[in-house]
């Protein structure tokens, strides 16, 4: 099963509707992915579309432009050899030379247009589900906290303008996710998302995350583990800096970097297919922010410092202290959730009596 | 240089204009009142936390806490802690009566040391616990007749077929609900488990029962605010509604004897808290702080009794009251003289008992209190179904 790894998110500011995502592409074979990558982040910071500053994560450009990391890196080791961007003491990159005056700025990147060209997306012959994917599971994540929808796969095509083929890979994958299934009428049923939904699902992750982190424990890069404690550490020293994408990128590192690990792959995916949590809480981040995610820092400190220190029961056991008080503080944002009305959605979601 | 002043969001039942110019003359800073409709209210309180320094509601507290929109209120600074009752400390008054379900204050008051909510006491608590009530419905002593001499004041006379076409219900969700659930129950149509926090297929099964009654024209309005409610009286042929205490006074200020009625099964409880917003900070804070002492020292609950309500710290209350006032709204005892409003328009004449009788008696019999269940999410969205249906 070909199931995406990365939590539900829902931090694109992009309207549905003013996508510039195109028509089916031809799938020719192309590749060098990462001269796509390099040409159009080249192209962006050139034009100045890219201001100073701006943060560049290797996963979330690999997100936008629907491709996995390894080319994105590739481009990202280019571009600061050529100087156009920098490392700093941060996590990722900074657009621009090195200088001390650059202050580095986290937003989304899709706010300033970048995504890759449909000339490009044809030339590399990305699948075209992949271009619209993350973009149609944004709509579904929005929508069901508030009620139950009905996806309309010919909806997607017009939408778009893809063929009935490219839609129905789309549902398949969403259906992947545990985030649609289908109804007596055989129509795409999404939502509602409700509290007894959520317990379930935290049961689920409370009995298989331990077992994974345990299993995945023996092949955890030592390095890769303290560069997350360090993101950690810079976060919680300063917790005004941190965004939604930060703790997105928290949730990532312990949930999918370390648990992906486990060679139990049936195990893993079961775990990715819950994603209602992410769902939940990444709502109740847009509508509130993030000041209410500063004990998920420590939470996580505590599981990656014990498997640093080579103690995987300790850590497993300090994975469901975080699974449990992440489920309270989960149910009671969906409560929260009840103040606020429908939210406007695309028009092939239809709202369900 | 200007007077500070101090922001005060909350609602028409509690922030009187009145008070607000006692407090502003008793206090010698500037006070601005903020006044909502209820649930405009609550979202304010989670979502605008930097538009108020005190919140003033019924119990949005655990929302707004989730949001982390308010801060935890340092006992040691509430002069009168010692005068608040054990209704919010231990849950019950004088160890006796019933907790009753759903969201008791006593069971998110104080702040626990993981951060969370909770019942176990501690140096800190999330609101300052303020005026309180009991509800129910209320009806035209008109139907007197329908009434058997024998028969018990009853939630289920909400859904009563008597009454079919002249009954009203409050619209707000986390409160209307429960009072139609109530009701349900009370029919015999459907068995809940726990009212304050019902399941997903209890929520459908009640949503179900109140469409087909809607269908079938047996309500004659919804309201949202307590005039409103007056308004259906007055005006709409309405003779037996959800009801709350002020719309009780004002039809009574208006010659009509509205009966509030002591369900057998037990009343809707609710309590207000006043919060402090987590943006206030400094010499604003200092401000909030004197605000809530002002409010717990007598003065402004006596205007409260004398709309039906009662307030955390008793006995400074009755050292604003007159005996006769005192013995009437809290002791349940005749009223030996007529009895005026806060406006000081008599209301209640002499020789008339309250209704559902004393403080204690009242508050003891709480059956649930008005809460934000589990499930309120998916509530709210099948509630309004039911509105539209």
């Amino acid at each position: 099963m070909n199931i995406r790894r990365s939590p539900v998110r829902l931090t694109s500011s992009r309207k549905s509707g003013d996508s510039d995502l195109g028509r089916d592409a031809s799938a020719k074979r192309a590749p060098r992915l990462y001269q796509a990558a390099y040409s159009v982040l080249h192209h962006h910071i050139n034009e100045r579309r890219l201001p100073s500053g701006l943060i560049l994560l290797e996963g979330r450009i690999a997100d936008v432009l629907g491709m996995s990391r390894a080319p994105v890196k590739r481009a990202l080791a280019q571009l600061c050899d050529e100087g156009l961007i920098h490392r700093y003491d941060g996590r990722g990159y900074l657009v621009g030379p090195l200088s001390d005056d650059v202050q580095p700025q986290q937003r989304d990147l899709r706010d300033f247009g970048l995504s890759l060209p449909e000339s490009l997306a044809r030339s590399i012959g990305r699948f075209a589900w992949e271009r619209i994917y993350a973009e149609v599971e944004r709509q579904v994540a929005t929508c069901i906290p508030f009620g139950t929808y009905r996806v309309v796969e010919s909806g997607i095509c017009e939408q778009y303008g893809v063929s009935r083929t490219v839609a129905r890979e789309v549902l398949s994958r969403l259906r992947d996710r545990a985030l649609i299934e289908k109804d007596r009428h055989s129509h795409w049923i999404a939502g509602p998302l409700t509290a007894r939904a959520l317990t379930e699902q935290y049961e689920l992750r409370q009995l298989l995350e331990p077992a994974a982190l345990l299993a995945a424990a023996g092949d955890l890069d030592r390095t890769e583990l303290i560069g997350m404690l360090d993101r950690l550490a810079e976060a919680e020293a300063d917790f005004t800096k941190v965004t939604s994408e930060t703790i997105d990128v928290f949730e990532e590192d312990l949930h999918v970097t370390c648990l992906s690990k486990a060679n139990n792959k049936l195990m893993v995916t079961t775990i990715m297919q819950s994603q209602l949590p992410y769902v939940t809480n990444s709502l109740f981040r847009q509508y509130l922010g993030v000041a209410a995610d500063d004990r998920v820092l420590p939470e996580h400190r505590l599981v990656l410092e014990h498997l640093v220190m080579g103690a995987p029961q300790v850590a497993a056991a300090a994975l469901v202290a975080h699974l449990e008080a992440a489920q309270s503080r989960t149910r009671a944002r969906l409560k929260v959730l009840s103040l606020f009305p429908v939210p406007a959605v695309a028009a092939y979601i239809e709202p369900v009596q | 240089m200007d007077r500070p002043t101090l922001r005060v969001l909350g609602t028409r039942e509690t922030l009187l204009e009145s008070i607000r110019q006692r407090a502003e003359e008793e206090l010698g800073f500037r006070i601005e009142y903020d006044v909502l409709d209820g649930i405009d209210a609550v979202t304010k309180a989670v979502t605008e936390p930097g538009s108020y320094d005190v919140c003033d509601h019924w119990h949005p507290i655990e929302l707004a806490w989730t949001a982390r929109s308010v801060q935890a209120i340092d006992i040691e600074r509430i002069d009168l802690w010692d005068e608040i009752s054990s209704l919010t400390k231990t849950g019950m008054l004088n160890g006796r009566g019933r907790i009753g379900q759903g969201a008791a204050p006593v069971r998110s008051l104080y702040v626990q040391h993981n951060g969370n909510l909770g019942g176990t006491q501690t140096d800190r608590v999330s609101m300052l616990p303020t005026v309180h009530n009991v509800d129910s419905f209320g009806y035209d002593p008109v139907i007197a007749e329908d009434i058997g001499a024998d028969e018990e004041e009853s939630w289920s006379w909400l859904l009563d077929d008597r009454w079919h076409g002249r009954v009203a219900l409050l619209l707000d969700p986390a409160i209307g609900w429960i009072d139609a659930a109530l009701a349900t129950q009370a029919c015999g149509l459907a068995t809940f488990e726990d009212i304050g926090n019902m399941t997903l297929p209890e929520i459908d099964t009640l949503v179900e029962v109140l469409k087909q009654k809607k269908k079938a024209g047996h309500f004659g309005g919804f309201w949202n605010t307590w005039p409103e409610s007056v308004q259906l009286m007055n005006h709409r042929g309405v003779v037996l509604e959800s009801i709350w205490s002020p719309a009780v006074m004002a039809l009574r200020a208006s010659g009509r004897k509205i009966v509030n009625a002591a369900p057998r099964e037990g009343y809707r409880g609710w309590h207000s808290g006043m919060s402090v917003s987590a943006r206030t900070v400094g010499r604003q804070l200092d401000l909030a702080y004197e605000y809530l002492n002002w409010w717990m020292s007598g003065w402004a609950g006596a205007v409260m009794a004398r709309q039906g309500y009662y307030m955390a710290a008793i006995e400074p209350v009755r050292r604003h009251l007159s005996a006769a006032e005192w013995d009437y709204w809290y002791d349940g005892q005749p009223a030996r003289c007529d009895l005026a409003d806060p406006g000081g328009q008599i209301i209640v004449q002499s020789g008339e008992h309250r209704d559902g009788g004393g403080y204690w008696q009242r508050m003891s019999n709480v059956a649930v209190w008005n809460s934000f269940m589990d499930e309120q999410n998916y509530l709210v969205r099948r509630w309004n179904e039911f509105l539209r249906a």
